[in-house]
């Protein structure tokens, strides 16, 4: 079996967080592959994602203040500018230019479909163009739902789904007001499926992005591929809520 | 006058050190030396709480025990809009006294957790951390949900409730427990929110920024 820390899955591109969870002079924790990430926006609207530590002392930069154009370490002060990390500014030190090596690391980070994406390493052998590498290609309209954490590995909530899903859901959890069928893999992080309402009979097709934090902890991102109409909005958001939150509650349970 | 028994340390203080300073109440403190000195415990503090517990309030000789007791007196004593804890409205403030009990019920786990990791206390806590867990999973729920709806917080849209306060504290100070906020992204976005708040005040563990 691989792990998820498998060097070359620091390649790929992974949804980390919704854009509208971004918000102004936020700075969002997250993880991806074992690596910490510290992720914000300058007032501007560009988004960073940083390793999330100071190069003086490694303090985690997210318990730091977002300024709306740098970060300002929380312990000695130590400003990083958006985009490009570096150290603008030694609050011991006021008159000396910080030097180049201080510098945070950054990793290439884009938004579309309404997440934040992010890959840790370039590809050396194929530098393939951005958009090649997702599964959505066509303009679509789509509705990202609440992102679910779950305390269980990537490729054990994968296997459920793609295995048990679809005959274990109702049994699980009877009073579920939808399923999902038709499950199918695009690659080892992203599944496409049906969701059925069972009330009306309606189905959609969704993406379900699986976003490993580590080795046993995963963000699942389910998308939506259609949107949903203000006046039930609320009601569908937690309709899929219960669905995921159901699938994590067995992943967890069952983590063998 | 009135009178915090207080502890520097202790995030059940430190919720009404922070909601005086915002109500801008005047008070003196009463340091009661509860690591190492154990002082809670003592004959002359069990007097004034037989549960020997932080903080007690003593206002004009008028004394009540437990933050969220205490949250309700000086909202309902001090605030003049009563937009902290509005007496008037049986909906709000049945939904405030639901998330009091839950703040209860952080300090039972996160609290606790804290306690063992630094002040050695000895209890169970694979189980502090793992309900203080299920507890942050409901309130992430819960402020996602909220958000959605333009919600702010806990129980309110646009001005925060003593809910809000009595909630916060251990909920900042967890990871002094080892209880990680990463997989909840609405707690640290409504903890931004909570700083902002006019008078706020900090106390050791708990910034003013950052998540
Ligand atoms: N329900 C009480 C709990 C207070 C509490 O647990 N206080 C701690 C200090 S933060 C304490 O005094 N613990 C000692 C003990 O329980 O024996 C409140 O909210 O005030
Ligand atoms: S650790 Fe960040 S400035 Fe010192």
């Amino acid at each position: 079996m691989t792990s998820v820390l498998d060097q070359s899955f620091r390649g790929w591109w992974f949804p980390v967080v919704r854009s509208q969870e971004i918000g102004l002079r936020h700075i969002h924790r997250s993880q991806l592959l074992n690596q910490e990430l510290a992720i914000w926006r300058d007032d501007g609207g560009q988004i960073n994602a940083w390793e999330n530590r100071c190069p003086h002392r490694g303090t985690r930069l997210s318990i730091g203040l977002n300024t709306g154009a740098e970060i300002k370490c929380q312990y000695h002060g130590w400003r990083y500018a958006s985009q490009s990390g570096q150290c603008t500014f030694i609050p011991a030190h006021p008159n000396m230019e910080p030097s180049p090596r201080y510098c945070v690391n950054t990793y290439e980070c884009i938004e579309k479909y309404g997440y934040v994406w992010v890959r840790l390493e370039k590809d050396k052998d194929k530098d393939e163009d951005i958009e090649s590498l997702f599964v959505l290609t066509e303009k679509l309209s789509l509705t990202t739902l609440r992102s679910v954490y779950t305390m269980a590995s990537t490729t054990r909530i994968r296997d459920w789904l793609i295995n048990n899903c679809e005959s274990q859901l109702k049994v699980n959890s009877p009073s579920l007001d939808c399923s999902l069928t038709g499950i199918q893999q695009h690659h080892s992080f992203c599944l496409e499926a049906l969701s059925i309402n069972n009330q009306t009979e309606k189905s959609v097709t969704m993406f379900i992005y699986l976003h490993p934090l580590t080795d046993d902890a995963t963000v699942i991102h389910p998308l939506l591929n259609a949107s949903i109409s203000p006046e039930i909005r609320l009601d569908e958001l937690r309709r899929y809520n219960r669905l995921f939150g159901t699938i994590r509650d067995v992943c967890e349970t069952d983590n063998v | 006058m009135i009178k915090l028994y207080d502890y520097e340390l202790s995030g059940n203080c430190y919720k009404l050190r922070l909601f005086l300073n915002i109500l801008n109440v005047d008070y003196d403190r009463i340091p009661v030396d509860f690591y190492p000195g154990r002082e809670h415990k003592s004959d002359w503090f069990l007097q004034i709480n037989p549960l020997g517990q932080l903080p007690v309030l003593d206002h004009d000789g008028f004394v009540l025990r437990d933050a969220q007791a205490i949250l309700t007196y000086l909202a309902a004593k001090f605030d003049a809009s009563h937009k902290w804890y509005p007496t008037g409205d049986a909906e709000i403030l049945g939904k405030i006294n639901m998330w009091l009990s839950f703040a209860d019920s952080i300090t039972a786990t996160a609290s606790a957790a804290r306690l063992h990791d630094g002040l050695f206390y000895q209890l169970d806590i694979e189980a502090a951390r793992t309900n203080a867990h299920s507890l942050f999973r409901v309130l992430d729920e819960h402020l996602w949900f909220a958000e959605e709806q333009r919600q702010a917080w806990i129980c309110t849209d646009k001005h925060p409730t003593i809910a809000d306060i009595a909630c916060f504290p251990y909920i900042m100070l967890s990871e002094e427990g080892g209880i990680s906020r990463m997989a909840y992204p609405a707690i640290c976005r409504w903890t931004d929110r909570l700083r902002e708040i006019p008078n706020f005040i900090a106390m050791s563990g708990i910034f003013e920024s950052g998540s």
